[in-house]
């Protein structure tokens, strides 16, 4: 079974935005990971492929230091990756499901694995427009996998309740959390994706020039949300102090 | 001529009895040998480690441990029986070898001791005391039945009462033989001799046929269980006596802490990381396993065992010595699971994976890395570094470990502390002190480290502000690292991550080395023992202060005074595990609390070297803890039962176990759990 996975490195969860003196996101000096839901997705992979005979292979669009989240997954026990380095291009949803698509047209598949969504931008898109391009069917947001005969079985969330659908393979499933808890790589995992293959392409490579992955949405500016203020502490007596919250919660805050 | 022939006949029995003797003490002493040699092949199977450094220091140190017996007077009673046998079976035997050499020509003896009363009186008292103290040993096994010593059901049991008997009867039958002898020659060496000599009036009377017939006798069941023990040592696993000594003279040299195993991590060719089969451990960690006595010292101060965790260092050793892969098959009810190990490979490719397996995880997990084991252990055995060996085989190769330790590896790795809070606000706490930063102050005599609970913890914030205060107040020029410290790297460390905990140490001594950094202060006993003992291992030498040393140093030298006065108040101070078991420092803390006006110190039960883990050390800071009763619930107890008014720390992770004890016992509002800069600041001019 040919498994292949779709992910992004993102800034770390807890990591500080601040905006350069472009008013850009300031990407200097933080911390950068697998998007956690992409490595949902890598962790099913490996489950699948350890229940059976397969081969994973991990795919990522970015510059060169989007290797430390391929390496990662490689350490995770993935057999191969691929990553397309755009160059200094501006991409959207677009773009970038074009490239993939275009890697992936060129490979063999039985299922295609992605995180439902991506932490930093959260457009959920990319999935879809891969699917979409391919001419293949996708389920998204999926909290539970089954895969047999070349169909899966997928639970997905919806609101209110979860659903399960069949669906034919190829097929791209997107995961959401509670899909599977992921792996640590072991120190073996660590010293294997040293050595495993890591594919470098350049859009070139693809036979894609930037006009045909020009951006159709361009980000205007960038804002930052208000510092929080301090919280106010109000002294005395249970009694008195309930009167002087209610007080300020009409008057100053005007909630009440 | 009946006299001649009598002469010749006793020349005759005299060669008889030296050739059977002779033949007897060469299958003895081939035994004996076997036994090493089994053992030596056994130890020869795993990993090579150098403990053949300073070999003055390790003889003169092992010398002194094992003749002054002090480790184990620590406990007066089970103490005083090992003094007992040990200092009573050397001297006797002496009087053995006199006794043995004139039953097989007689008229010989020792020059100069072998006829001296004085020596046969010495012989007298300590073989008396050999057999009291064996006798003790049964009682405190079979009748008084001291739990720690985990007696077991008699295919276990035989071997022990063997072993005891024989001593016993070894002894007797001296006596007995010497008893009879001294009536026959006549001699009043034996005058000063309580047992020996009290024997001989007793036999005074007797028939001395039936007398030479006596000696004879007890002199050969004597031979008997002197040559008997030889063998027996071969087929026994009680093999304390022989290996005690040389798990002393190979003890650990290297600060206490660093006696966990430097692990290769570049090395490609490296299969295992950590210990997965029992020959992944280094003879030394195997011969640990030879000299137990299973005593039980070790379990008794285990705050893993003592709470009900499936942790008991006493039992863990012992399962790693049933697994040993032995040669032969050995008496007591040892496992024939290796009878492979007599082809070939010696069986190591069938011996089990131990953690997960042999060793469950649990147990593994359970340990707090407190040291109280090894501090309490007579014969200095290495239990720790053993149990860090099996979480870096769950860790590095498994993959198999809790997954709170999992989210404190990727904090770790993410934002280098296991909050996981964003690196980036590291050095916020400061922003209000305005404290300087090693880029922004060139040439700070002290680097503060301040650590991930003094820079993310809010309650520990408040220690780090404090020492700031004391700092500024002596005039001490000193800076941080800012956001650019990460964790020291202990709780990787101990929680088997030798991965992080080298890239942490890689990164921070960069750090350090790019600011030029000599002296560091620290207020967490964690960091301080890792960058003190540890860290040069990695080639950053640093001189490593805890902050407890530098505030008493700041008293001494009168650079900071304390005064003022209010109530007076009751103290008790709990020894953190890292500053004082691994560092040794118990006093520069007490002093600065004695000078304290108006502070009383009242030390719990557990003071000291004796003192009892928090809960918190080993990682177990991170995990959480569902067996058995909780560590730091216990701890507070013991401090509530001194009726303090505050209970004083040196540590942020027991200031926070301890914290979260007293809300058990409803005594949060009552009673302030402080660290001693926050203690300190309080009575600062």
């Amino acid at each position: 079974m040919k498994i292949l996975v779709c992910l992004k490195q993102t800034f770390d969860t807890e990591a500080k935005i601040t905006l350069d003196s472009n008013g850009k996101i300031e990407r200097k000096g933080v911390s950068l990971i697998m998007n956690p839901y992409d490595e949902f997705a890598v962790e099913e992979a490996l489950r699948i492929k350890e229940k059976g005979e397969g081969e994973v292979t991990v795919i990522s669009v970015g510059g060169q230091q989007t290797q430390d989240a391929l390496r990662q997954a490689l350490a995770m026990g993935a057999d191969k990756a691929v990553l397309v380095d755009p160059g200094d291009v501006e991409l959207d949803e677009y773009s970038t499901a074009t490239i993939l698509a275009k890697v992936i047209s060129g490979m063999e598949y039985d299922i295609i694995l992605g995180g439902f969504r991506a932490i930093d931008d959260g457009s959920a898109q990319v999935a879809g427009r891969v699917a979409e391009i391919l001419n293949i069917p996708v389920v998204n947001v999926v909290t539970k996998l089954e895969i047999e005969n070349g169909k899966a079985v997928a639970t997905r969330e919806i609101e209110g309740g979860s659903e399960v659908v069949e669906v034919s393979l190829p097929a791209v499933i997107t995961a959401q959390k509670g899909l599977n808890e992921p792996r640590y790589p072991s120190m073996k995992g660590i010293m294997k994706a040293k050595k495993k293959p890591m594919d470098k392409k350049s859009l070139a490579d693809l036979g894609l020039d930037e006009s045909q992955i020009a951006a159709k949405v361009k980000a205007i500016s960038f804002s930052l949300p208000e510092a929080r203020k301090a919280g106010k502490v109000i002294p005395g007596e249970a009694a008195e102090a309930a009167r002087e919250l209610a007080r300020l919660l009409r008057e100053e805050a005007k909630v009440i | 001529m009946p006299n001649q022939y009598s002469a010749r006949c006793k020349v005759n029995m005299i060669t008889v009895k030296v050739i059977v003797f002779t033949l007897l003490v060469l299958f003895g002493l081939y035994s004996f040998g076997m036994g090493i040699k089994e053992r030596y092949d056994v130890l020869m199977m795993a990993k090579p480690e150098n403990r053949f450094d300073e070999p003055g220091q390790r003889l003169w140190g092992a010398l002194s441990i094992i003749f002054g017996q002090k480790r184990l007077l620590r406990e007066p009673g089970a103490g005083l029986m090992h003094l007992l046998i040990f200092w009573g079976l050397i001297v006797f035997s002496f009087g053995l070898v006199q006794f043995i050499l004139e039953g097989l020509f007689p008229g010989a003896a020792i020059p100069v001791i072998g006829v001296n009363p004085y020596f046969y009186l010495l012989v007298d008292i300590f073989g008396v005391a050999a057999a009291v103290g064996m006798l003790v040993s049964a009682y405190r096994r079979y009748i008084a039945r001291v739990p720690r010593l985990g007696v077991g059901n008699w295919p276990e049991e035989k071997v022990i009462v063997a072993l005891i008997s024989a001593i016993v009867l070894m002894i007797t039958s001296y006596f007995i033989s010497t008893g009879a002898h001294a009536v026959s020659v006549g001699s009043d060496r034996y005058a000063l001799a309580p047992v020996s000599g009290w024997l001989a009036i007793l036999f005074n009377d007797m028939d001395q046929v039936a007398r030479q017939g006596l000696y004879n006798v007890f002199w050969w069941i004597n031979v008997a269980m002197a040559l008997g023990l030889l063998v027996f040592f071969r087929y026994s696993h009680l093999v304390h006596p022989m290996a005690a000594p040389l798990n002393i003279y190979f003890r650990n040299l290297q600060p206490r802490g660093g006696s966990i195993r430097d692990l290769d991590l570049e090395n490609e060719e490296e299969e295992n990381f950590g210990v997965s089969k029992i020959t992944d451990y280094t003879w030394k960690q195997l011969l640990d396993c030879y000299a137990c006595a299973e005593c039980g010292r070790c379990q008794d101060n285990c705050p893993a065992y003592l709470s009900g965790k499936p942790l008991s260092p006493k039992q863990l050793i012992a399962t790693l010595k049933e697994n040993l892969p032995h040669k032969a098959k050995y008496l007591g009810g040892l496992k024939d699971a290796y009878a492979a190990t007599e082809n070939g490979d010696g069986g190591q490719n069938d011996l089990p994976v131990l953690a997960g397996n042999v060793i469950s995880e649990d147990t593994i997990w359970s340990c707090t890395t407190c040291y109280a084991c090894q501090e309490h252990c007579p014969q200095l055995n290495e239990h720790i570094n053993k149990i860090i060996d099996l979480r870096r085989n769950l860790v590095l190769d498994q993959s198999e470990f809790p997954g709170e330790a999992q989210l404190a590896f990727t904090n770790l790795e993410r934002n280098f502390n296991p909050w996981g809070v964003g690196w980036s606000s590291r050095g916020d706490w400061a922003t209000e002190m305005d404290v300087q930063t090693m880029d922004e102050a060139e040439g700070a005599e002290y680097l503060l480290f301040v650590g991930c609970a003094g820079s993310f913890d809010d309650r520990i914030k408040n220690v780090t502000t404090a020492l700031v205060k004391i700092l500024r107040s002596a005039g001490i020029s000193f800076a941080t690292l800012g956001a650019e410290e990460k964790c020291c790297g202990d709780s990787a460390r101990r929680l088997g991550n030798e991965y992080l905990f080298q890239t942490l140490v890689q990164e921070n001594i960069e750090t350090f080395n790019e600011y030029g950094v000599k002296k560091i202060i620290t207020a967490c006993p964690h960091c301080f023992n890792t960058l003190k003992n540890e860290y040069p291992r990695f080639g950053g030498n640093y001189e490593v202060i805890h902050h407890t040393q530098f505030i008493n140093r700041l008293i001494e030298e009168k650079k900071i005074t304390l005064s003022g006065l209010s109530r007076p108040l009751t103290l008790t101070y709990h020894d953190s595990c890292y500053l004082g078991r691994y560092n040794n420092e118990y006093e520069a803390p007490r002093r600065i609390i004695n000078g304290l006006p108006g502070i009383s110190l009242v030390e719990m039960d557990r003071n000291k070297s004796k003192s009892f883990c928090c809960g918190a050390g080993g990682g177990r800071m991170w995990l959480e803890e569902n067996i058995g009763k909780r560590i730091n619930v216990m701890r507070t107890e013991q401090a509530l039962a001194t009726r303090p008014d505050i209970i004083a720390v040196n540590c942020p992770f027991c200031l926070t176990m301890i914290e979260d004890g007293l809300k058990e016992f409803d005594q949060a509002e009552n009673i302030k759990v402080k660290d001693i800069a926050e203690l300190v600041v309080g009575y600062l001019q």
